[in-house]
C-alpha cells in the first residue's frame, strides 16, 4: 500500500476523535446578564429573600453571567455557594430560583474566568465527571458541600438529572444523611452506581443496616 | 516513526531487539492481569453469592444455609471492596451468623481490598461505637472472632 493509503488509514481515527473531541464541548457559557442579574447576585449574596423574589418576578435570569465580587459567575451560583443549613433564607433563595428557571444540572461561575479548561473528551466515555466537559459545575455538588435536604429536594423538583446524584447518593450515605439518601434515590439516582463504592457498600461502612435495608428495597446488590 | 517505536518500545522495556510480536505479546499480557483480576470476580459472583451476602448482613442463619445450598461460595468476595459474607455478618454485630460462617468454613483471616481482617475491622469499629446496644453486638462478634482463632492454634 503507498504511503498515502496509510496516512489515510490513521486519519480516519484521528477525525472521529477530533470529532468527538468538539461535541464534548459544545456547551457555551450563558450570555452577560445586565443591571437586574446584577442585583440579584448582590440580593443572594446578601440572603435578602424579598429582594430576590422581587428581582425575579421581575425578569432576572438566575444563570446570566455577572461580576460579583471580581469573580464571573450566575446568581444561581452564588445562591448555591451561599447555602448552608442553619439559614432557612439562603435555602428559600435556592429554592426561588429554582423555581424561576435556574437550570437544576448546571451553575456556571467558578472563578475569574467564563470557562474553565474543558475535561478531556474520553471522560465522556469513561463516567468521569459528566459535567466538566461543559465548564460549569453540577449544582447538586455545591449544595452537598453543606447538605440541605430541602435544597436536594427543590433540584429534583425542578427536573435534576439523577445521573448527576451519584456521587451525592454515597457521600450522603457515608456521612449518615438519610434524608438526602432517601430523596435521591426516589428521585431516580441508581443505587447500583459506583462513582467510588457502590451505595451499598457506602451503607455497610457506615454500618448502617436500615439504610442497607431501603437500598436492598429498591434492588441493591454486592454486584453493581 | 522509527524514532518514536524505538522511544515506545524503550519505556516498556523492549530494548532495541523488541518487534512488534513483542508488544502484542505485552498487551494481551496486560489484557489478562485486566480480566483476572476485574472481570472474573464480577462474573464469578452469582446469585447464591448474592443470598449468602444478604442473609449475612442481616444475621439470617436459615437464609444463610439457603445459600450456601444454592451453591453459594464461602472465599466469596464483593466485587467492590473484596470482602468476604463474614465481613457482613461481623460488622453488624451478628455474632450467631458469624459462628455459622465460621463452622461451615469461613476463613477468618480473609483480608478484604483495604488490607484488614474481620476482626481488625470489628475490633476498629467497636471503639468508635457509642451505642451500648450495637457495642455489645460487636463485642459478641469480637469474641466468637477470637475463639476461633484460639480453636485453631
Amino acid at each position: 500500500m503507498s504511503r498515502a493509503a496509510w496516512l489515510a488509514w490513521l486519519a480516519w481515527p484521528l477525525a472521529l476523535a477530533l470529532a468527538l473531541a468538539t461535541a464534548a464541548c459544545d456547551v457555551q457559557p450563558p450570555a452577560a446578564g445586565g443591571a437586574g442579574e446584577h442585583a440579584l447576585a448582590l440580593a443572594a449574596l446578601g440572603g435578602d429573600t424579598a429582594a430576590v423574589s422581587r428581582l425575579l418576578a421581575a425578569g432576572a435570569d438566575p444563570n446570566r453571567m455577572v461580576t460579583v465580587r471580581d469573580r464571573r459567575q450566575s446568581p444561581w451560583y452564588v445562591a448555591l455557594d451561599q447555602l448552608r443549613p442553619q439559614r432557612p433564607e439562603r435555602v428559600a433563595i435556592v429554592v426561588a430560583m429554582l423555581e424561576r428557571g435556574a437550570r437544576p444540572d448546571l451553575a456556571w461561575g467558578t472563578g475569574s474566568g467564563v470557562t474553565e479548561a474543558p475535561a478531556p473528551f474520553w471522560q465522556r466515555f469513561t463516567g468521569g465527571s459528566r459535567t466538566a466537559s461543559t465548564g460549569g459545575v453540577a449544582p447538586l455538588d455545591i449544595v452537598m458541600r453543606h447538605p440541605v435536604a430541602e435544597a436536594v429536594r427543590a433540584l429534583v423538583r425542578a427536573g435534576m438529572d439523577p445521573r448527576l446524584g451519584e456521587a451525592a447518593l454515597v457521600r450522603a450515605i457515608e456521612t449518615h444523611d438519610d434524608e438526602i439518601a432517601r430523596i435521591l434515590v426516589e428521585a431516580g439516582v441508581d443505587v447500583n452506581c459506583a462513582p467510588s463504592l457502590t451505595p451499598l457498600v457506602a451503607a455497610i461502612e457506615a454500618r448502617n443496616l436500615a439504610m442497607v435495608g431501603y437500598l436492598e428495597q429498591h434492588g441493591a446488590r454486592e454486584r453493581p | 516513526m522509527a524514532k518514536a517505536q524505538s522511544l515506545l518500545y524503550a519505556l516498556l522495556g523492549l530494548g532495541r531487539s523488541g518487534t512488534l510480536l513483542h508488544l502484542a505479546l505485552l498487551a494481551a499480557a496486560g489484557a489478562a492481569l485486566l480480566l483476572y483480576f476485574v472481570w472474573l470476580p464480577r462474573v464469578r459472583f452469582t446469585d447464591a453469592d448474592e443470598h449468602l451476602f444478604r442473609a449475612a448482613r442481616h444475621g439470617d442463619r436459615a437464609g444463610i444455609e439457603r445459600a450456601l445450598a444454592q451453591g453459594a461460595r464461602l472465599a466469596g468476595v464483593s466485587p467492590v471492596d473484596g470482602k468476604t459474607a463474614l465481613f457482613r455478618a461481623a460488622v453488624f454485630g451478628h455474632a450467631g451468623a458469624v459462628q455459622l460462617l465460621l463452622e461451615r468454613g469461613a476463613d477468618r483471616e480473609a483480608r478484604g481490598n483495604d488490607g484488614r481482617t474481620a476482626l481488625e475491622v470489628v475490633s476498629a469499629a467497636r471503639g468508635e461505637e457509642r451505642d451500648p446496644a450495637v457495642a455489645a453486638g460487636l463485642d459478641a462478634v469480637v469474641g466468637v472472632l477470637q475463639h476461633a482463632a484460639e480453636g485453631t492454634r
